[in-house]
């Protein structure tokens, strides 16, 4: 695939994007699409009932496997900003995001504590 | 004190999967990797994190539907940078028809 800067071509996020989103978005897609291959894999590697010629080749492939493929890459990123750090996962959003979202009445239900 | 021989540590495996309900053919007890297929999946949760890969952008909504006009805001404020610019007289060159009006700027030998 030319042109592309990731090794597969997916599709594009709609929200906020920069290039530490795309490559997380990226990497997202590919555990997800890899995911029950890898964990097949898992299982005859881990599986001590089964030939350990058997095991040992599915090790391999495992090891062999892209680093794209493992779900432990994928990284929570901000949605509205791509920062990835005090992130506030049940809104998939940055702190201070959240923060001006929440005080402009942009997330239902939240509301500034008072006591 | 030496090593456990080998019928020993045998002995020890087999009691331990009498204790732990784990009794194979071998008396050895066995990983199964049964707790790696139980695992739920969550690859659709996982790639689903940014949201929808489409969303109808506003110049499809316009040609699904010609009796409407729909602004987008950002396409407008980019227009209108734009056409100032132009006004100023600093927009962009004019397209090359041919090579005789070749205008543009040449490099410096």
């Amino acid at each position: 695939m030319g042109g592309f800067r990731f090794p597969v071509k997916v599709k594009n996020p709609t929200c906020y994007v920069n290039a530490r989103v795309l490559r997380d978005n990226f990497k997202r897609e590919m555990a997800a699409e890899n995911e029950v291959t890898i964990q097949a894999l898992k299982y005859i590697a881990r599986n001590t009932a089964l030939p350990s010629r058997a095991r040992l080749e599915a090790q391999l492939q495992l090891t062999t496997m892209p680093n794209y493929t493992r779900m432990n890459t994928v990284k929570d990123r901000c949605v509205f900003s791509g920062h990835a750090r005090g992130i506030i996962k049940e809104f998939r959003i940055n702190r201070y995001q959240f923060r001006e979202k929440a005080l402009a009445g942009e997330l239902p239900g939240v509301r500034k504590g008072s006591w | 004190m030496s090593a456990p021989t080998k019928a020993r540590l045998l002995e020890v495996a087999k009691l331990q999967a009498k204790i732990f309900h784990n009794i194979t053919p071998t008396g050895i007890p066995q990983r199964t990797g049964s707790k790696i297929l139980q695992k739920q999946l969550k690859g659709p949760v996982v790639s689903s994190y940014y949201g929808p890969k489409e969303f109808i952008t506003t110049k499809q909504l316009n040609a699904r539907f010609p009796l409407y006009k729909f602004i987008d805001p950002e396409e407008e404020y980019r227009l209108e940078v734009l056409g100032s610019r132009k006004r100023r007289g600093k927009g962009a060159p004019a397209k090359k028809r041919s090579k005789a009006d070749d205008s543009g700027k040449k490099k410096k030998k």
